[in-house]
């Protein structure tokens, strides 16, 4: 119990005594149990009150001081170090909020607000009076980040980690890095490829000795807490031994007699059982897809020496302090029938059109045909008004006016026709858009509620739009290929969103804290997130979020050791008989079931615990408490409401 | 249903007109033009028109013939996309659609109006050598140079041939336009028209008034007016040679007339001349080539009818004589090419506002 407590009443300028009397207040509490100082102020905050406060604490010799003003979120910090400035402990300081939730809320009622006032600040000098000196926890933190995800947002985090010095694990599932980009071509504005681009981050990555990468790895589990993570991943064989090379690799591939529709050219065309997703993939070794493979053999004959059929699946357990998400995206795929995909040989999606862009030499030819007139129809699969997609997914309007602009540098007899919603090309984008409208490609806005409407008659295939910006009239055209310009969708991460507990936005991408203020950490602390497994982002935003994830990452793991929040969970091992109710509600999993003394009891994992206070309420044997917040002291602020105020 | 014909905007580029894709429907040529309305989106429409290369609207739209264009959506274009300037070319396009056998052609082409320019004046020095005689030189008779019948009977033909034509012209630009019918509105109606837009619009120029440069709206004024005043001038001294005397002092009015008219035609023509030469003011920034040989011919014709009268006073009867035979070419150049060139927006430009004027009623 505490026997010397000062207690101020902040003015805010006017903005709580305007409505509370504070010096009434003030007299009403001065005579308070343990209270020895009570004052008004104007301004709590200034600079002068603070010094006021410091003076106070050292000449009364306070043990613990009550500030009545504004809400915690403002304010708790700054007179925490108050009091830390004045030799007590911060966590002995008390906040009490007679703004926010007093005179703002009851500027009519003047008289019942200074009621209010009077109990709440009486409540916070009994919790004052309760109150134990807490420290924060401290725990050293292991070198180590794992990224999940070989993508772009992926190669580019690991090669920034690692030059903090960070050990850092790049995970892919695919035999190959790259991710998306890879598939990609041309990249707005600069022209490069993404092949390129794939290609200089991985001798990026392979010059550092703190990056292990592993393809074809699936991540199994994930435990421990923050700065001290267990992360357990299973790689599967790639039956290639990649320390080995072999110059007759494209030859082997040829020779393989198994054809499989190939996933990277989104089945446009077809792949061998031994293969690479593109020919300078990396790591430069093929992969064998050993679902598809006969085991004929013909492909050992060439080079045995890196062939090792005999790799089995390998699970390992490594230890991390961090870890970053970057999964991606998968490309939204249109309903079979939506504007006539998958019902016409004459419909592709973007992305599928973007494979076949580069795989095509000379004339642009699909199904036999050569492309002269390419519509392109957007939003598909974005900003539904009805379905899933509400958002939209920003890159897409500029990949697919890039596209254009790339056909007509390419095929200079080429037409092409855009019949979109709204054309969202941000920032330098729109220049992009003035170069599209410049070169004589057509737009045609339609309303969503009138999409285009695509008739395929035989090989003919018809379009109409009622053009918004032709007063509403039906227009006709006649394009040899249409494009869907498809957004992007989360990848089916569900397995890793299990495993990970991070959260999902309404969009079904990984979710942040906080949007604008923490946007690349989780509620998760030590998971962040970065990249298209967040939600759309061209290029550029990705490798952003990469590397604010990176950083944040660094300054989490580079001090060696880690504060922890110490207002957490406490068992009271006596009391506790485990009946796992306080294990239930927690929800990040900070309850442990442990033998202590003969008995089984729940411990408190210190790390994991947020101090939510979940599991107090659920334990009959009021065995649980939280720190700061014990029972005495929520008795002892109750008290202090419910007393009569006098006079 | 409507076909695209992306060539269109490609094409409309010989008639002026050249980044008329860079537009993205923004509206704010719309927003600003003063005779931009509600039901008909000034001058956007027709530009949304040429892009997706819609001929039948534009060929059924009068748009073209009420854009005055002062240039101020040009002006507050943010892509630069000059539609203004489309409506220029498309009035030129116009002029050759509706014209007798496309003969506009040969006017709108640069290298084939050359040849145009230099026949029909070689036809005009051909034709006064072949009727006319040479000229007394004791003292100033013109007539003594081309006879009165021969002056009378060429004028009589050039007036029919031009009555028929226009009436030809203005038919089968009226029959292009869109909606219009016969029977949609009353004769009272449409007499009643007709009057309102000579008054208000031929002769007022009120819609040109509308436009912020006051001074272009004064010079063209001045223009239609010196010419009217011309006009006149012209008829009544064949009338007063024809029924009363060659010899008459009455030719002193429309002598008086004529001087007096002749001012504000050259200020009108020397102001346009200037501000072609010039290039600053979004509309004059770009001239086409018929652009200048029309008000060239204008500003020749009034110069050498005053050259005629300086001579005259001068006793320099050479000049005199030289003057008026080149008076006479420039002028049978002028009214002959009327309506193929951009002449023709004087008969064109009235009959789209009476039109107009009447589908506004409908």
């Amino acid at each position: 119990m505490k026997k010397r407590i000062g207690v101020y009443i902040c003015h805010c300028g006017g903005n709580i005594s305007d409505y509370v009397d504070v010096k009434k207040v003030m007299h009403s509490v001065e005579n308070e149990e343990g209270v020895v100082l009570a004052k008004t102020t104007v301004f709590a905050c200034s600079d002068s009150s603070q010094k006021e406060m410091v003076q106070d604490i050292l000449e009364n010799k306070l043990d613990g001081m009550v500030v009545a003003s504004c809400s915690p979120k403002l304010h708790l910090h700054t007179f925490r170090s108050v009091a830390e400035r004045a030799g007590i402990n911060p966590y002995e300081y008390i906040q009490v909020n007679i703004r926010e939730q007093d005179s703002w809320a009851h500027s009519d009622k003047p008289e019942e607000a200074t009621e209010k006032a009077i109990r709440l600040v009486r409540s916070g000098i009994r919790r004052a009076a309760q109150a134990k000196p807490l420290t924060p926890n401290e725990i050293s933190v292991t070198n180590g980040v794992a990224v999940i995800g070989g993508g772009a947002a992926g190669m580019r985090a690991a090669i920034e980690l690692a030059d903090t010095g960070l050990n850092v694990y790049l995970i892919e599932k695919e035999h190959f890095l790259g991710g998306r980009i890879s598939q990609w071509g041309a990249l707005f504005e600069s022209g490069e490829r993404g092949e390129e681009l794939v290609e200089r981050l991985y001798k990026e990555i392979i010059k550092r000795n703190n990056i292990k990468i592993w393809t074809g790895a699936e991540v199994e589990s994930f435990s421990g807490c923050v700065g001290n993570f267990d992360l357990g991943i299973k790689i599967h064989p790639r039956f290639i031994k990649t320390d080995k090379g072999c110059e007759k690799f494209e030859e082997i591939i040829k020779q393989c007699p198994v054809e499989v529709p190939d996933e990277f050219n989104f089945g446009l065309t077809k792949r061998k059982a031994i293969y690479k997703n593109y020919k300078k993939a990396f790591p430069e070794q093929p992969a064998i897809d050993i679902d598809n493979c006969t085991k004929c053999g013909i492909c050992e004959q060439t080079c045995p020496e890196v062939f090792d059929f005999n790799q089995k699946v390998e699970k390992l357990n490594l230890k991390i302090g961090a870890v970053i998400l970057t999964t991606g995206f998968s490309p939204y795929e249109p309903k079979e029938g939506e504007y006539g995909y998958k019902n016409s040989d004459t419909v592709l999606s973007l992305q599928q059109f973007r494979r076949l862009m580069e795989l095509s030499n000379g004339k642009l030819v699909f199904n036999n045909k050569e492309i002269k007139n390419i519509g392109f129809i957007y939003c598909v699969g974005s900003r539904q008004k009805g379905g899933d997609n509400k958002y939209c997914s920003r890159f897409c309007c500029t990949a697919a006016i890039h596209t254009s602009l790339l056909l007509k540098e390419k095929y200079k007899d080429i037409k092409t026709y855009h019949l979109f919603r709204d054309i969202r090309t941000y920032g330098k984008q729109e220049l992009l858009y003035r170069d599209s409208c410049k070169n004589g490609d057509i737009y045609l806005k339609f309303d969503e509620n009138q999409p285009p409407e695509v008739i395929t008659e035989g090989e003919n295939t018809i379009v109409r739009i009622k053009d918004l910006l032709t007063e509403g009239e039906e227009i006709e055209i006649n394009p040899d290929l249409i494009v869907l310009v498809t957004g992007m969708v989360p990848r089916n991460n569900e397995r890793l969103e299990k495993i990970f507990k991070v959260p999902i936005g309404r969009d079904r991408f990984f979710n942040e804290i906080h949007p604008k203020l923490r946007p690349v950490e989780t509620v998760i602390d030590g998971v962040f997130i970065a990249g298209t497994s967040q939600g759309p982002k061209n290029l550029t935003e990705s490798i952003l979020s990469s590397l604010s994830s990176s950083a944040k990452t660094y300054s989490l793991l580079s001090g060696g050791t880690l504060q922890l929040e110490p207002i957490v969970a406490i068992v009271n091992k006596n009391a506790c008989e485990w009946c796992g109710k306080c294990d239930e509600v927690c929800i990040y999993d900070a309850i442990e079931k442990k033998e202590a003394e003969g008995k089984t009891i729940a411990y408190v994992n210190e790390a994991l615990c947020k101090g939510c206070g979940s599991c107090i309420p659920v334990c009959e044997q009021r065995a649980i408490e939280l720190k700061g917040y014990t029972n005495k002291e929520i008795m002892g602020m109750i008290d202090g409401i419910m007393e009569e105020v006098n006079g | 249903m409507h076909k695209i014909n992306s060539e269109f905007s490609e094409k409309i580029k010989q008639y002026g007109a050249f980044d008329i894709n860079a537009c993205y429907n923004c509206g704010n040529c719309t927003a600003i033009c003063p005779l931009s309305t509600e039901d008909n989106s000034f001058p956007r429409k027709m530009i949304r028109a040429t892009i997706l290369g819609l001929e039948d609207k534009i060929n059924s739209s009068m748009d073209p013939w009420l854009c005055y264009y002062c240039g101020e959506c040009s002006d507050t274009c943010p892509r630069d996309a000059d539609p203004g300037g489309l409506m220029m070319a498309l009035r030129r396009y116009q002029i050759r659609k509706f014209s007798l056998g496309k003969v506009a052609d040969i006017f709108y082409n640069g290298f084939s109006s050359v040849f145009a320019w230099i026949i029909l004046t070689l036809l005009a020095i051909g034709g006064i050598y072949i009727f006319g005689n040479y000229p007394d030189m004791e003292k100033i008779n013109p007539l003594s140079m081309i006879s009165l019948d021969t002056l009378h009977d060429g004028g009589i033909i050039a007036f029919i041939f031009l009555i028929l034509l226009a009436f030809f012209q203005i038919y089968v630009m009226m029959k292009s336009v869109n909606g219009f019918k016969k029977k949609s509105f009353k004769f009272s109606e449409s007499v009643k028209g007709f009057f309102d837009v000579l008054f208000k619009e031929v002769l007022a120029q009120k819609k040109f008034s509308e436009c912020e440069d006051k001074s272009r709206y004064i010079a063209h004024l001045s223009l239609v007016w010196g010419f009217i005043g011309l006009f006149i001038a012209t008829i009544t001294v064949m009338m007063i040679d024809l029924f009363i005397s060659t010899q008459s002092t009455l030719k002193i009015i429309p002598k008086i007339i004529g001087i007096v008219s002749g001012l504000p035609a050259i200020y009108g023509s020397v102001y346009f001349l200037y501000k072609r030469g010039k290039q600053k003011d979004n509309y004059s920034k770009y001239s086409h080539h018929t652009d200048w040989i029309f008000i060239i011919l204008i500003f020749l014709a009034i110069l050498s009818g005053y050259a005629l009268d300086i001579c005259r006073w001068s006793l320099f009867f050479k000049g005199y004589y030289v003057s008026f035979a080149l008076h006479l070419i420039i002028v049978f150049e002028l009214i002959i090419t009327l309506p193929f060139t951009k002449f023709s927006h004087l008969m064109y430009r009235p009959v789209a506002l009476w039109l107009a004027e009447l589908k506004n009623k409908e």
